[in-house]
């Protein structure tokens, strides 16, 4: 339970960008145990204050399968479907349409269900994201001169988790927190990797940015690839 | 409390001493984001007592019904389409089943009271500028830390970003924003205002001249820019290219 507290204050003082507490972190006996408990607690604890979230936007919003027949009983009174209802054809198609948009629209509605399911979800993501990033920029870090160990690279990068805690503020329905949970993770990054491998300024912000700019060139290269093969479909077809 | 104010106060004026005053704070830092948040709290919460009015009042069915009027008499006077007479039947015919829809989905409830659901909305709305005003806070204060290193001037990052939190104060005019004709006007004053007093922010605790500060301030939006355009451009070419 100390652990669990002291992983807590480091991850507080980690939030403020504190390069001390990223100095503790990387001089702690385990740093990736260490940082995999704050991890977990965090995630843990945002997912299930975003699920009463969830459960509460869900009791702020009139039921959907309601409101859908109400529009399509009264849909089916309006003039043009008296004229447009007389081919059955146009009939089949529209039904299909109509259910597919509703489905659509129901994908964007709460789900208490889905957010129960993340309370395991969020917080292996939250480890899954933090070993791939955690990996690429040691790497990075490393060519660029830096000293620090993977297991104290992996330690400092959990204390960068520490800006999720925002997401604790879903507990009202409707919450939108923009990218400050990103961007805030980004500058704990930053500091963490700076800290940890001694490195200067701009080396520290290439080690931070260049996973992403990894991530977004595989992303761009797969959604050139999708789209020449989606051509070559259209051009062949 | 009274001192803070009056530091806050100077700064606004440009006051090189309160800036000094403001910078040996300690947690500047976390200074920085109680001020950013309160700002836009307080700035904002005008915006929040009008959404929650409009959240927890009952639908009125017939001021939409008289809106919806309204729109078709727009187009009936002004659309030339609409001067058809078979055109203007049909749309008469489709308002006297849209507006009985409108009753109908209006009266579908939530199992939350209206009361309740409207002030979680609201309450929700008013901290998410807040959290959003944040979030670009510090995306764009570590943009323009990079290009106060690359003209020569340092800062520690939690420093810069407490230091510059300052441009946000002058945002307090957007209270005024309701005022007819005034309001429009102050909030331009006011973001004005915060520009300026950003620069003088950076200029402090970067060590920078005025020229150098002003350019680090604005390079970001350059840099976005030409990058956002890059981007689009070099799409833009490829799907020429494959298709």
């Amino acid at each position: 339970m100390n652990g669990i507290v002291e992983s807590l204050r480091l991850g507080g003082r980690a939030l403020l960008l504190q390069e001390d507490a990223y100095e503790e972190m990387r001089l702690a006996d385990n740093p990736v145990v260490k940082g995999l408990v704050l991890i977990v607690v965090v995630g843990v604890v945002v997912a299930l204050l975003s699920f009463i979230g969830d459960v509460l936007a869900w009791a702020s919003t009139p039921d959907l399968n309601t409101i859908k027949e109400i529009v399509y009983s009264h849909m089916t009174q309006m003039p043009w479907w008296k004229f447009a209802s007389q081919d059955p054809q146009f009939v089949q198609i529209f039904n299909r349409i109509w259910e597919l948009n509703w489905s659509l629209i129901g994908l964007f509605m709460p789900d208490p269900g889905s957010a129960l399911a993340n309370i395991i979800l969020l917080p292996l993501g939250l480890v899954v994201r933090w070993l791939l990033y955690g990996l690429v920029a040691y790497l990075f870090a490393r060519w660029l001169g830096g000293t620090a160990t993977l297991s104290e690279t992996l330690g400092v990068l959990a204390l960068a988790v520490a800006p999720q805690v925002l997401n604790v503020l879903n507990v009202l329905p409707q919450m939108h927190l923009g990218g400050v949970v990103a961007i805030w993770g980004i500058l704990c990054a930053y500091t963490g990797l700076k800290t940890a491998h001694k490195l200067p300024w701009d080396r520290a912000a290439w080690a931070t940015v260049l996973p992403f700019i990894l991530a977004l060139a595989v992303s761009l290269l797969s959604a050139c690839w999708a789209t020449g093969i989606l051509a070559a479909m259209v051009k062949g077809g | 409390m009274a001192d803070l104010l009056r530091t806050l106060g100077r700064a606004m004026l440009l006051d090189d001493q309160a800036y000094q005053a403001w910078r040996e704070r300690p947690n500047l830092f976390l200074r920085g984001i109680v001020l950013i948040v309160l700002v836009s709290l307080v700035a904002g919460i005008l915006s929040f007592a009008v959404t929650l009015w409009l959240q927890i009042k009952p639908v009125d069915v017939a001021s939409i019904e008289e809106s919806i009027h309204q729109s078709l008499e727009w187009q009936l006077r002004f659309n030339p389409s609409f001067q058809d007479p078979a055109v203007r039947n049909m749309a008469e015919e489709m308002l006297n089943a849209i507006v009985p829809m409108i009753t109908d989905i209006a009266a579908v409830q939530a199992p939350l009271p209206r009361g309740i659901s409207g002030f979680l909305t609201a309450l929700s709305q008013w901290l998410s500028r807040a959290m959003i005003a944040v979030g670009g806070w510090m995306f764009y204060g570590a943009l323009v830390l990079i290009f106060v290193n690359l003209l020569g001037g340092s800062a520690k990052l939690p420093d810069f970003l407490g230091m510059v939190a300052l441009y946000a104060v002058p945002g307090l005019l957007g209270l005024l924003q309701p005022i007819p004709c005034l309001g429009g006007t102050l909030v331009f004053i006011g973001t004005v205002w915060g520009i300026v007093v950003y620069i003088k922010a950076t200029s402090v605790i970067g060590g920078l001249d005025a020229g150098r500060a002003i350019l680090a301030v604005v390079a970001p939006i350059f840099v976005l820019f030409l990058l956002a355009l890059s981007l689009v451009v070099l799409w833009g070419l490829w799907l020429g290219f494959i298709f």
